[in-house]
C-alpha cells in the first residue's frame, strides 16, 4: 500500500513540476508545415537515439572490482513506443566471507519503452516503464574459497584455486522504470532502475551461478535480480512528424 | 529546468545503494565430523562408556589442538572435527583424565583419509567431505583400546558412526 502511493507520487512529482517548464520549452518549437495544417499535432523528432552507460564506466575507474561497459539504444516507433535494447560486457570480482569468484561475458537485452509522460510543447523527455528480454553469456572462475565448518578447532586456511566454468548461459525478463531527459537538444541523460526475473540460468551444476552480466548478483532462494543504469545519449534525428 | 532537477535528484538517490549480506545457516549441512562410538571388548555389541576420556588433536607440527567444545567425558560417542586441509591427523585420547598433570592412560590413533570439497552456497562457501577413512591405534606399552573398526569409509553426514573403538 505505501509502495503503490510512493510510486504513484514519483508520477505526480513531475508532472507538477512540469508546468512551470512548460513555457520556456515553448522557445525551442520550430515551426513546420504540418503545424499550420493540423493545429492540434506537435511534432515530435523521430530517430534513433544511442547511449553510453557510465554507471559502469565510473565502477571500472574507480573500484578494481568492476570491468564493463554498456551501450544504450532506442529507436521511436510512436510517438510513446519505442524499440529498446541494451549491448554490454562485464568482468565483475566479488569477494564473499568464505568464497572469492569473478564472472565475466556478455549480454544482451532487447524490448520496448513506453512513455507515461505527456509533453508540453517542445518538449521531449521521458518517464518511462520497459520490458526486456536479456540474454547473457558468461564464464565464472572460483578464485580462492575457505571451507565450512560449524566446529573451528582445526584452522581453516582459505584454499587458492582456479576453477573455471566456461559456457554459462542465463536469460531473463526485465522491467524497467527510469527517465530520460533533454539535457541540450538532442543529447539526453537517462536513469533507470531494473527488476529482472530469471527464466533460465544454465550452470555447471556444481556451482550456482552466483553474478551473471547484465542481470547482476543472483540470490540463492529466489530467481529476483535487480540494476540500475544512467548515462548519456545522443539522439541522431530522422525526420519529424 | 525543473524536469532536469528532478532528474539530478533521482540519479543521485540511485547512488545510494546498498546490500544485504548474506549469513551460512546454522541448519545448512557443512562439513560433517567424524562419528566415533565405543564398544565392549568382550561383548562387541554392547555400547560402553570410555570414563573421563579428554581427547586432543595433534596438527602436522606435533602441536596440541584443543577440540572446541569437548572438554573431559563419560561417554560412549564422539564427533571429532578433522581438519579440511590434511590428509591424515592424530588424535591422543586420554582415558581417566583428570588434568594435564594426571592425564591418565593415553592411546593415540591416528586417522587418514581423503578430502573433497564442495560447493555449498555463496554464504557458506564450501564444505568438505571426506573419504577413505583408516583409523588405526598406534602400539603402546598399556593400551586401553583394544581394537578399532572403520565401519563407513566415507564422512558425508554427521548422523552415523563411521568408527568402532572396542575397549
Amino acid at each position: 500500500m505505501h509502495m503503490s502511493k510512493f510510486i504513484t507520487s514519483l508520477f505526480l512529482i513531475p508532472l507538477c513540476l512540469a508546468v512551470g517548464s512548460a513555457q520556456e520549452a515553448s522557445d525551442n518549437i520550430v515551426v513546420t508545415d504540418s503545424m499550420t495544417t493540423d493545429s492540434l499535432h506537435v511534432p515530435v523528432k523521430f530517430g534513433i537515439r544511442l547511449g553510453a552507460d557510465l554507471s559502469g564506466l565510473g565502477r571500472s575507474v574507480f573500484t578494481d572490482n568492476f570491468q564493463g561497459f554498456e551501450l544504450q539504444g532506442d529507436y521511436r516507433i510512436t510517438e510513446r513506443i519505442y524499440a529498446a535494447g541494451e549491448i554490454g560486457s562485464a568482468d565483475r570480482n566479488i569477494d564473499e566471507p568464505n568464497i572469492n569468484f569473478s564472472s565475466k561475458g556478455t549480454y544482451i537485452k532487447l524490448g520496448g519503452d513506453f512513455n507515461f509522460y505527456r509533453n508540453w510543447e517542445g518538449m521531449d523527455n521521458m518517464i518511462y516503464g520497459g520490458m526486456r528480454l536479456g540474454l547473457s553469456k558468461f564464464s565464472q572462475t572460483i578464485n580462492s574459497y575457505t571451507t565450512y565448518t560449524t566446529n573451528q578447532s582445526w584452522p581453516s586456511p582459505e584454499t587458492i584455486s582456479e576453477i573455471k566454468y566456461d559456457n554459462l548461459g542465463a536469460t531473463w525478463i526485465e522491467f524497467q522504470f527510469g527517465m530520460k531527459v533533454e539535457l541540450l537538444p538532442n543529447i539526453f541523460g537517462y536513469v533507470n532502475f531494473q527488476l529482472k526475473r530469471l527464466i533460465s540460468n544454465k550452470s555447471d551444476g556444481n556451482i550456482d551461478n552466483l553474478y551473471i552480466p547484465g542481470f547482476n548478483r543472483t540470490y540463492e532462494d529466489g530467481q529476483i535480480g535487480a540494476g540500475m543504469s544512467y548515462g548519456i545519449s545522443y539522439r541522431i534525428p530522422f525526420y519529424k512528424k | 529546468m525543473k524536469f532536469q532537477i528532478f532528474f539530478v535528484t533521482i540519479l543521485s538517490l540511485s547512488l545510494w545503494q546498498c546490500e544485504k549480506d548474506d549469513i551460512c545457516s546454522e541448519s545448512t549441512p557443512t562439513t560433517p565430523k567424524l562419528i566415533i562410538r565405543f564398544y565392549d571388548f568382550d561383548n562387541p555389541d554392547t555400547l560402553k562408556d570410555v570414563e573421563n576420556l579428554k581427547v586432543y588433536g595433534i596438527d602436522e607440527s606435533g602441536n596440541q589442538i584443543e577440540i572446541n567444545g569437548l572438554g573431559i567425558v563419560t561417554t560412549d560417542s564422539l564427533v571429532l572435527p578433522l581438519p579440511t586441509h590434511l590428509n591424515e591427523v592424530q588424535f591422543e585420547m586420554f582415558k581417566g583424565y583428570e588434568n594435564s598433570e594426571t592425564p591418565g592412560n593415553k592411546d593415540v590413533v591416528l586417522t587418514g583419509f581423503q578430502t573433497n570439497d564442495i560447493y555449498v552456497s555463496r554464504a557458506c562457501g564450501f564444505k568438505t567431505h571426506y573419504s577413505e577413512l583408516s583409523a588405526q591405534n598406534t602400539a603402546d606399552s598399556d593400551q586401553w583400546i583394544l581394537n578399532l573398526e572403520v565401519i563407513q569409509t566415507e564422512i558425508n553426514n554427521t548422523i552415523h558412526a563411521h568408527v568402532k573403538v572396542y575397549h
